[in-house]
């Protein structure tokens, strides 16, 4: 059925009522009207009284069609569309497919179920499984004790059993229908049954395993089932979720909303009942206009005056609504906010005023709030006549490269024009330029007044039609910077100011309210005025120069701040001043109750900058705990802003001579210029919710096996107890440290200094994931750094000799086929030996390798915020840019390192090479590791420091040339072979290869262009500077 | 059908000009809202009182917009809606001695002036528009309308045709023809009418129609509620002005303003018990009446003289009289 014969039957069935004639339109329009209504589900109400208002043109013609027209939805449509259905689509007659139905049906539960927490996930499961348990161990106990009695004893009347079993046992063969158990029984009844007494005996023996066979079936079905919705539905909902949620906040983040993570109080700039009364002054004006009517008695004396036809129309008194022309600049200015708090203030005492921004001067207008864009003309045709106020500072206003500006010739549209100037200064302390624009805007009718509530009050009666005079007020000049008093107290808000690192003109606002000090030497906020020349002239004796409102919304100080904060505190100091070196801590009280008022929600993306900020002033207060409170920031977004709030926290308190200082301040140099970022970050959600999925598969399975064991004593099939695949992320052999120590300069390690046989240095710390591939993340394991003994006495290439090295991070797996396919969009790999998504990437050359790291660092930079990495290979010649910070081969050195784990011995597990199945995918004798081609990553054991298959399993490419006499050049710390070879090193054994192959020092060489299915290998990153 | 940019009027939550909410009825809002999404006029038809302008401030309240007022009368012409062309003052700047002004009467776009429907239809932005009290217009001026309404442009026929093709105008510029800016919505506008039959068919045809009924006592009782709230008796007075709209004979029956000034008028008043004294015995008789009578509801004869601030509800001497005073 489609919309058209759904409305044409309508209306012919009206026709035939006789409440309508026919009419194309008509029929036009409620198609129009139907396609509508299904698009958006309306209701029949809806429909109906859409339908009526178009057909009808009397009340009671309205009300019959509203009538027939509910008949005929609810009841006349035929057959496939019911009264639900309407609501939903009327032009889809075929059911929805089963699929879809059963979806429709389940959502609500779906999402019920993941509105559940998983606390009362895991107590309902608990609880069901408790129930299942006890029901199946209490009817074992009954009904097996039964069991025996009666084997044991055959002949026993029916008098020994239990209560609890006659009362179901009766009931079931006459009633066939008594529930699911019996209907299930029933067949199997039937073949046994008997009308006698002695068979009836029999039946529990017949029924038992029958019985519990049911009663584990059910319990196992109800796991699984708990198990299966555990697993997919809520999974799939929370994704949506989130992944909806991402979506917005990103929008969020697009938009820049969140972008201050700071409560301000507000303050009215003015009397508040003064302006009211000014609004209320203003909605009373009315205009004399020129009406349509003509004067006929004056048009006729005025015609005789003149000798010319000279019409004169009658004037009309109107109630005129105010045009607000507002200067918006940049998009705001120090006393933009000022004109809001006006404004709204107006428009909530009921003032009714049309409202246009612009920037700097009018010549092209936006409409507030809903921003289109206006030319002045068409401005000036609409509000003709209208009393007007334009808002500005005045700058550029009347002035357009040295010729008044074009846009005040269509001025005299509006004959009353009131110029609200909102800069504080008085006109006599302008210079010449502003002075002339000044003038110009006298010259053109407007008239000026300054930004105070006199001010206001003299535009507000010039508007309402007050003669001369009305104007004239009597402006307080501002306290000239070169009162000492002013200037103390100018400095000490700036330097107040200053703690914030980008202060809004609203802050500065709440800074000088704040304090009484400051709010007695400067009892207007107009003195944000003074405050921004002053810090002018200190940005221009700085040899700085620019300008501290430039951007328009907020005050730059910049890095003259700590230098005005330290002057501050010395001056306090030198004064003896009673809050001496208390101000600046006092401000720091403030914006952190400003920035406590603002807390973002955790998964606002405006909370790390919130955090950070909360971090840096705290730092700031205790100096001490500095490092503590930054540097968790690593990694993180806000790492670049971290680094340099540290920056400015460390010159500060260097300036300050606080002890430690200097300390501080090299730690944030050297993390500056090492260019070693490695970011911190948490364990994906996604991860902790295997976590906890295996968790509860594991006690699920391990439950119902131990149920299973308890009431069966006879073999019964053996529930299969694996750990999901996913499991072994959670139960890593190796614990990892914390923190790899940032304190260390990073560039150039010492030379080692240990003798051969000293074990290495260095551990692991936390482990970071790529979020280029989140699908397959990444993972990698930081390692510290430190010294080594690198080779080993069994080949000649591999001559032992002590190597330090700095910290760096390397792939806890192989790179995996996918993600090798995500990152360069093919799988290179021979299927022959595992192609899977797991199985690690074969088949690729050395330069297949060093290509997927640049494109790695390419589509991490795209995902990352804040922080780019710089790639590590020239395109061109595929050498090594030094200082790099993107993906990278590991060098031969750090494989070995990484290999060695800390250890001494030929492999990262001992010297025996029959435990290696255990650690790695070998051809071995002695062994069976369990698979006969590649294993998948992350399979078998790691080595101590998390790193797995660092034996076998794949040959590895590293970075260095193969060079057999390397290792006795001096070069030992970091060293790296980038001179020109003609093989590339390859480190670790495969899995077809013997276990002397994967020795932590044995090396291997290739052709660098050449792939093979046994070479694969991994990621590293960070700071080798060769 | 962009449904995003298409305003959708909810059922709750309207406010009407003076600020008070405005309690519209279901169907109603489901007529604008079909007006709306076919784009034709909504003609509003109801007793006087009983709300129909009040609502058109109360859409264009929703809308966002200030409602456009077009007030026709008894001499209206379709044109007289759309712009207004000042022929005399152009008359009298042509023969001004001013060069300037002699130059300027040249130009006809500086004597016309768009008038709020005519500035609607061609705004860039949606607006709605009033067009009130239609039934007072000439006969002609609804079928005159149409044309424009169903269009959305008109023609300014007192400015010459120019030589630039519109396209090239920038929007909003005065012009022959004046059209709707590519991409503008049409206005949404609402016509009402005291009296439903006067008008012409394809006028009626053309617009959504919905006949707004006198409220309904519960409508009432809110109504009051939110406007005097600090009267207990309401639904009492609902009840005792039903029962005088249904007074036979009354010239004019009181609409609901004259309620709402009713109940304010004893709501100010400062011997508070003895008006509701006076109003629960009135409404006391009221009921007795009633069950003596059956079928309809009506004050014994004499009795209404008794209703404190019968003024405010009664203002014609013949309707005085009708109830006995």
């Amino acid at each position: 059925m489609t919309a058209d014969k759904t409305t044409r039957a309508f209306v012919q069935s009206l026709v035939d009522q006789r409440l309508l004639t026919h009419d194309l339109d008509h029929l036009l329009a409620l198609e129009h009207l139907l396609a509508v209504a299904v698009a958006e589900r309306w209701t029949p109400d809806r429909l109906s009284a859409s339908f009526a208002s178009v057909l009808a043109t009397s009340p009671l013609q309205w009300e019959k069609i509203e009538r027939a027209c509910q008949d005929f939805v609810l009841q006349g449509l035929p057959s496939g569309v019911k009264q639900a259905d309407l609501r939903i689509r009327v032009d889809a007659p075929e059911p929805p497919g089963v699929r879809a139905k059963l979806r429709e049906r389940a959502e609500p539960w779906i999402r019920r179920l993941a509105r559940a927490s998983t606390a009362t996930w895991i107590s309902l499961l608990l609880v069901g499984l408790l129930a299942g348990v006890a029901g199946v161990v209490a009817f074992v106990v009954y009904g097996g004790g039964e069991v025996e009695e009666l084997v044991v004893e055959p002949d026993e009347p029916s008098s020994s059993s239990t209560t609890a079993e006659p009362t179901d046992e009766p009931d079931e063969p006459p009633d066939p229908s008594a529930g699911d158990d019996g209907a299930v029984l029933e067949p199997m009844l039937v073949e046994g049954e008997s009308p006698s007494l002695a068979i009836r005996l029999d039946q529990p023996t017949s029924l038992e395993p029958v019985w519990l066979l049911v009663a584990l079936g059910l319990v196992s079905a109800l796991l699984a089932g708990l198990g299966v919705a555990w697993l997919f539905a809520p999974r799939d909902y929370r994704e949506f979720v989130r992944k909806r949620d991402e979506e917005a906040l990103g929008l969020r983040a697009k938009r820049g909303i969140g972008e201050i993570p700071y409560f301000v109080e507000r303050f009215a700039p003015f009397d508040e009942g003064r302006m009211d009364g000014a609004a209320s002054i203003l909605a009373r004006i009315g205009a004399e206009a020129r009406g349509f009517e003509l004067d006929v008695v004056r048009t006729v004396q005025r015609t005789l005056d003149l000798g010319l036809p000279a019409p004169v129309m009658q004037a009309t008194h109107a109630a005129r609504e105010l045009l607000v022309l507002v200067d918006v600049e940049h998009g705001g200015h120090p006393f933009f906010d000022g004109v809001e708090w006006l404004l709204t203030r107006w428009r909530r005492s009921g003032l009714h005023f049309v409202r246009f921004d612009f920037a700097h001067r009018p010549a092209r207008l936006e409409t507030w709030p809903e921003r289109l864009a206006f030319d002045l003309d068409e401005v000036a045709r609409r509000t003709e006549g209208m009393p007007m106020m334009l808002f500005s500072r005045g700058v550029e206003l009347a002035y357009e490269h040295q010729v008044p500006a074009p846009w005040l010739e269509r001025a005299s549209a509006w004959p009353l024009r009131v110029f609200v100037d909102l800069d504080p200064r008085v006109p006599s302390e302008r210079n010449s330029a502003e002075r002339k624009a000044l003038a110009e805007m006298r010259d053109r009718g407007f008239l000026r007044v300054p930004f105070t509530p006199d001010g206001l009050d003299a535009a507000v009666r010039h508007l309402a039609g007050a003669r001369a005079g009305a104007g004239r007020v009597i402006e307080e000049p501002l306290a000239p910077l070169a009162d000492i008093n002013i200037e103390v107290a100018i400095a000490r808000w700036v330097a107040g100011a200053a703690c914030v690192p980008d202060p809004t003109w609203a802050q500065m606002e709440a800074i000088r309210r704040h304090f009484p000090e400051l709010a007695n030497a400067l009892p207007d906020p107009r003195y944000l005025q003074r405050a921004i020349e002053w810090l002018r002239g200190r940005l221009q004796d700085a040899k700085l120069g620019h300008d501290p409102t430039k951007d328009g919304k907020r005050l730059a100080v910049g890095p003259l701040g700590i230098d005005l904060r330290v002057e501050q505190t010395e001056r306090d100091t030198q004064l003896a001043t009673p809050n001496a070196a208390q101000f600046v801590t006092q401000a720091r009280a403030l914006i952190l109750h400003q920035l406590g008022g603002a807390k973002p929600k955790a998964t606002d993306p405006a909370r790390g900058m919130w955090d950070l900020r909360v971090a840096y002033q705290h730092a700031m207060l205790e100096p001490a705990k500095a490092d503590e409170l930054l540097h968790i920031f690593f990694g993180t977004a806000q790492e670049g802003e971290m680094l340099r709030l540290a920056d400015e926290l460390a010159r500060e308190q260097a300036s300050l001579h606080s002890p430690g200082a200097k300390a501080l301040m090299g730690r944030v140099r050297s993390e500056t210029e090492g260019g070693q970022r490695i970011p911190t970050l948490k364990l994906r959600p996604s991860l902790r919710r295997i976590g906890l999925v295996s968790t509860i598969g594991l006690g699920v399975g391990g439950i119902s096996s131990l149920v299973w064991l308890a009431i069966a004593d006879r073999p019964v099939a053996v529930v299969d107890v694996s750990v999901p695949a996913d499991m072994r992320l959670l139960l890593p052999d190796v614990k990892l440290g914390g923190e790899c120590d940032f304190g260390q300069p990073l560039a150039i390690p010492a030379p080692p200094t240990g003798g051969l046989g000293d074990p290495s240095t260095g551990r692991a710390c936390a482990s970071e994931v790529a979020l280029a591939t989140t699908e397959a993340p990444i993972r990698l394991v930081r390692l510290s750094g430190g010294e080594f003994t690198m080779g080993e006495r069994s080949d000649s290439d591999e001559d032992p000799h002590r190597v330090a090295l700095s910290r760096f991070a390397i792939g806890a797996t192989e790179v995996s086929v996918k993600q090798y396919e995500l990152v360069m969009g093919n799988r290179p790999s021979n299927c022959n030996l595992g192609c899977d998504a797991d199985h690690p990437v074969q088949t690729v050359s050395w330069f297949d390798a060093v290509k997927f790291m640049n494109a790695l660092t390419k589509m991490e930079n795209d995902r990352r915020k804040g922080v780019r990495l710089t790639p590590c290979y020239d395109e061109a010649t595929w050498v090594w840019n030094p200082g790099c910070t993107g993906y990278r081969l590991p060098t031969e050195a750090e494989w070995e390192y990484a290999a060695r784990a800390g250890s001494t011995a030929t492999y990262s597990f001992g010297e025996d090479a029959k435990e290696i199945c255990k650690s790695a995918n070998v051809r071995s004798e002695d062994c069976d590791d369990g698979f006969e081609n590649l294993a998948p990553v992350e399979t078998l054991r790691p080595n101590a420091w998390g790193l797995h298959e660092m034996h076998g399993n794949v040959w590895e490419w590293v970075f260095d040339g193969y060079d057999s006499e390397f290792y006795s050049s001096k070069n030992v710390v970091n060293p790296v072979n980038t001179a020109a070879s003609e093989y590339q090193a390859l480190r670790g054994g495969a899995f077809d290869f013997r276990p002397v192959y994967s020795r932590s020092a044995n090396r291997l060489r290739y052709l660098p262009g050449t792939w093979n299915r046994f070479y694969g290998f991994r990621c590293a990153r960070g700071a080798v500077q060769p | 059908m962009n449904t995003h940019d298409r305003p959708l009027i909810p059922y709750g939550g309207l406010t009407g000009s003076d600020g008070q909410p405005y309690h519209a009825e279901r169907r109603l809002i489901d007529a604008i809202n079909a007006a709306i999404v076919l784009e034709r006029p909504l003609l509003l038809t109801g007793e006087p009182g009983c709300g129909k302008s009040d609502f058109a401030f109360a859409v264009a309240r929703s809308v966002g917009v200030k409602l456009l007022e077009s007030h026709v009368r008894s001499d209206s012409r379709a044109r007289d809606l759309l712009y207004h062309y000042d022929a005399l003052h152009r008359f009298g700047d042509a023969h001004q001695l001013d060069d300037a002004i002699r130059k300027r009467s040249a130009d006809a776009t500086h004597y016309v002036k768009l008038l709020p429907l005519g500035e609607a239809l061609v705004a860039p932005n949606r607006q709605v528009v009033l067009i009130d009290e239609i039934d007072k217009a000439p006969r002609d001026l609804p079928n005159d309308l149409l044309r424009e309404l169903d269009r959305g442009d008109f023609e300014i026929i007192e400015i010459p045709s120019s030589a630039t093709p519109p396209s090239e105008r920038p929007p909003g510029t005065l012009a022959r023809i004046m059209k709707r800016p590519p991409g503008a919505s049409q206005p949404i506008i609402i016509i009402t009418s005291n009296v439903e039959r006067q008008l012409p068919d394809p006028f009626l045809r053309r617009c959504m129609f919905f006949h707004v009924k006198f409220p309904d006592d519960a409508r009432l009782t809110d109504i009051l509620r939110s406007r005097a709230g600090g009267i207990p008796y309401v639904d009492k007075l609902v009840d005792l002005f039903l029962t005088l709209r249904d007074v036979p004979r009354l010239t004019k029956k009181p609409a609901t303003s004259e309620l709402i000034d009713w109940a304010k008028d004893l709501e100010a008043r400062s011997n508070q018990a003895e008006m509701a004294k006076a109003i629960e015995s009135l409404w006391a008789s009221l009921e007795q009446q009633a069950k003596a009578d059956k079928t309809i509801r009506r004050l014994p004869e004499g009795k209404w003289k008794a209703l404190p601030g019968l003024h405010c509800l009664l203002k014609m001497r013949e309707d005085l009289e009708a109830v006995g005073c």
